[in-house]
């Protein structure tokens, strides 16, 4: 990975071509209370793990760049804030967002099936070319274990979604995860755009006196 | 799943329209605990937005009789009164769906595009997207029926209340400085519309607009200019206008000598006035639009994208993020009062604890409310083939359309297209709202009669695809000549839209008021009112809460992902930069509202 100046919001987009361009994506979390979402985040972020993790509080999202071969690819992570605990989620959370991950934890077979519940449910409200991967949590309690690999997978293949195993704590498929949703990501001059995710106009202040610009590539 | 909620509050709000959500925002944001209810299993109540399918269950639901909570008799202590909460004040009336298109489309070669699979192809993006439907149209003619529109339920945004920002109103200001703007898109409205002489015009908004315009004269041009000027430097308050406060803005505006279309554009365009518009009303107005301009387009209006309901989501996600409570589906079964104090509200089987009860109008008792309003709305709902005013380019248009008959009212008209996510290429979406009189179909017949063709379409008959305003081009980067040329057209060589489907609906008084005996802890929060802009509730939204909170800061600016410094973090990362402290603050701040688990 390499480090990256954070390109602000609303200004201009980089001038056309491959080389160094800088893709963002509105990446969401989605899964039952409990099964670690917040924990990937952290540990894809700032490469941390707390046992007792405490909800999150105040942080709208969080952003890590992931490097390709000719793109940096900027994820901008929604966390739930909670908001799923009494299924109780609002559809601006997934509105505009490119991927997603779906989390589980794999000594839970209510958290997996809650989990099939939420890909329908994106498959049904989000944006149709949203890229969706499975994650199966907490791999590190392997003696525990109660979702079957397998059946994950074989569910996961069916709907055309990316899987994984992942650990939180031991840091396992983490950062693989983010990497394979980057590789399939769209690259193009319409995708992340970085002023833009769902094509509309965001409000900043420094774009307060400037004269009309254009809000999409073409 | 345990649905049991934690049982203790600073403030619980009652409904998640607007502005409840920004009070909920706000009480979460200084670190109250806040939980926040709603009885719908969707956000927004009466400023909810659905896309086809939810609209569908939406009014289905209405004609079920609603949650009648059976005489349920509380465990009350010594002093305390029960007070049952009511929906009566949320009705929505004379709810009339029609369709104008057959029920499958006759063309039985059409091959409809299976939107659900769309995702599979890998360099899918809007642009290619689009190209390909352009060509499919062109290609196969594709028809619309009713299967169609409800297959492709999820392209539609349909709001129950339509609203628009000014690009220097409240609404911006708070989303600006709160850091909730992260959370919403916006387009720009291309266009302001007038109606003169019986044709929609494209109104001059800008000074370039002004002066590139070609139906004006150049004298006329300095006129407005002036006008405006003045309007603007001085407002209301200044000596221009002494003598005209008991006066109607058109009683000002004849004093100028203004030609008529002049005349015109400030009164209708610019002011938005009717002929009883008071003259404080019209300069202020005028200066409001005036102000907004130049920031985020070529008119001072912006549109939230996926619709209206989309705002009050943004307050909520705020408030969760700083450990809110949310739960919907959640019914108020009433609330308990002692001496003079809300104490608790009552849901499902729980008794819940509180400081303050922030309450949307759906949810009062009938026993501390004062008057039941006068103001109801009526709104009509159109999807149609085309715009109402063709031009090159996809537009997003306001048009403001003042009463014809004394006995008429004025109608907002705001046309959506297939960018706003109101509905798949090819279609638009009208929006009409006006104060209610008769019912919502009688008070907009005349606006109806004019600019759409609501009649059932034959089915064998063709009409041209509009491919010319599919494109995608940023719709700020307009040209005022083009737009007029564009209209002038549109209207000469154009048919009316054609209506595909047409809702009206009564939405109810939102001006409601709270009794003397009202506890003053209640806060009343107001439906949707007949502003075109969300003003109303932002500042109602303010009121309450320094009525709560009166020496806190009302929604200061939240941290930025960069910002935020998580507990036991050593060394920041090296990604990540900016100004630490303000962030770690926050997170304190935010953790002494923690209330959770």
């Amino acid at each position: 990975m390499i480090d990256v100046t954070m390109a602000n919001r609303g200004t201009a987009q980089r001038p056309n071509g491959t080389q160094g361009k800088i893709c963002q994506f509105k990446l969401v979390l989605l899964g039952e209370s409990a099964v670690g979402k917040s924990s990937l985040v952290l540990r894809f972020v700032k490469g941390q793990f707390h046992e007792y993790q405490e909800s999150t509080i105040g942080a709208a999202f969080l952003t890590q760049t992931v490097c390709l071969d000719e793109t940096t690819v900027k994820f901008e992570i929604w966390d739930t804030a909670g908001q799923e605990r009494y299924h109780s989620l609002a559809p601006m959370y997934y509105r505009g967002a490119q991927a997603a991950i779906v989390v589980y934890d794999i000594t839970n077979q209510d958290t997996f099936m809650r989990a099939t519940t939420w890909v329908k449910e994106l498959q049904r409200q989000a944006s149709p070319s949203i890229v969706i991967a499975l994650a199966g949590n907490k791999a590190d309690l392997g003696n525990k274990r109660v979702v079957e690999f397998e059946e994950a997978q074989a569910y996961a293949e069916e709907n055309g979604l990316l899987f994984m195993e992942t650990s939180a704590k031991t840091a396992m498929n983490v950062n693989d995860i983010f990497l394979a949703i980057a590789k399939k990501l769209p690259k193009n001059e319409q995708a992340g755009n970085a002023s833009t995710s769902g094509q509309g106009r965001r409000l900043v202040e420094s774009e307060g006196q400037k004269p009309a610009t254009g809000n999409c590539c073409k | 799943m345990d649905d049991d909620l934690p049982t203790e509050y600073d403030v619980i709000v009652v409904g998640t329209g607007m502005t409840e959500s920004i009070v909920a925002a706000a009480a979460s944001r200084i670190g109250k605990r806040v939980l926040h209810l709603d009885s719908n299993e969707y956000y927004g109540g009466l400023w909810a937005t659905f896309n086809f399918d939810g609209f569908q269950k939406w009014m289905e639901d209405l004609k079920i009789s609603k949650h009648d909570s059976k005489d349920f008799k509380p465990d009350l202590e010594n002093g305390e009164t029960f007070l049952k909460a009511s929906n009566q004040y949320s009705t929505v009336e004379n709810i009339a769906e029609e369709w104008f298109i057959s029920h499958e489309a006759d063309l039985p070669l059409v091959l409809t595009k299976d939107t659900q699979t769309d995702g599979s192809n890998d360099t899918s993006s809007l642009t290619t997207e689009k190209t390909d439907e352009d060509k499919n149209d062109k290609k196969e003619t594709k028809h619309w029926s009713v299967d169609r529109i409800k297959k492709e339920y999820r392209r539609f945004n349909i709001d129950l209340a339509p609203k628009l920002l000014y690009a220097r109103g409240e609404l911006v200001e708070l989303l600006i400085s709160s850091n909730i703007a992260r959370y919403a898109e916006f387009r720009a409205v291309s266009r302001v519309a007038t109606c003169m002489d019986g044709k929609l015009i494209q109104v001059p908004c800008s000074r370039a607009d002004v002066f590139a315009n070609k139906t004006v004269s150049v004298i006329e041009k300095r006129m407005l200019m002036k006008l405006l000027t003045s309007c603007m430097d001085q407002g209301a308050d200044s000596p221009e206008f002494d003598g005209y406060h008991d006066k109607t803005f058109l009683e000002y505006l004849n004093t100028k000598n203004l030609t008529p279309i002049v005349n015109h554009y400030v009164m209708q365009a610019i002011a938005m006035s009717t002929d009883k518009t008071s003259c404080r009303d019209g300069v202020n107005r005028t200066k409001h639009f005036l102000n907004s301009l130049g920031r985020y387009g070529n008119t001072p209006f912006l549109w939230p994208m996926y619709g209206s309901g989309e705002l009050p989501q943004c307050f909520c996600r705020l408030c969760a993020v700083f450990g809110g409570v949310y739960c919907l589906k959640r019914h108020l079964d009433g609330v308990v009062v002692s001496e003079d104090k809300c104490k608790a509200i009552l849901t499902g089987k729980q008794r819940l604890s509180l400081e303050h009860l922030v309450v949307g109008q759906g949810h009062l008792p009938p026993e501390i409310v004062a008057s039941t309003g006068e103001n109801q709305i009526s709104r009509g709902i159109f999807i149609t083939d085309r715009s109402i005013m063709q031009g090159e380019k996809e537009n997003l248009t306001l048009l403001y359309y003042p009463p014809e008959e004394s006995d008429q009212e004025a109608v907002t008209v705001i046309e959506l297209g297939p960018s706003t996510n109101a509905c798949p290429q090819g279609l638009f979406m009208v929006h009409m709202t006006c104060k209610r009189t008769k019912t919502a179909q009688e008070d907009l017949a005349y606006v109806v009669k004019r600019f759409l063709c609501a009649k059932t379409l034959e089915s064998n008959v063709s009409r041209t695809p509009t491919d010319s305003h599919t494109q995608t081009v940023a719709t700020d980067q307009h040209q005022a000549q083009e737009g007029d040329k564009g209209a002038n057209e549109g209207t000469i060589e154009n048919p009316m839209p054609q209506v595909l489907w047409s809702l009206y609906l009564n939405l109810p008084a939102s001006d409601i008021k709270l009794n003397e005996s009202a506890p003053s802890n209640i806060h009343l929060c107001s439906g949707p009112d007949l502003d075109l802009d969300f003003d109303f509730a932002v500042n109602q939204a303010k009121e309450i809460f320094k009525a709560m909170y009166p020496s806190e800061d009302f929604l200061p600016r939240a941290p930025d992902p960069e910002e935020i410094i998580l507990e036991g973090e050593e060394i920041p990362g090296p990604k990540f930069e900016g100004d630490n402290t303000s962030g770690e603050n926050e997170k304190q701040d935010a953790e002494k509202a923690e209330k959770e688990e």
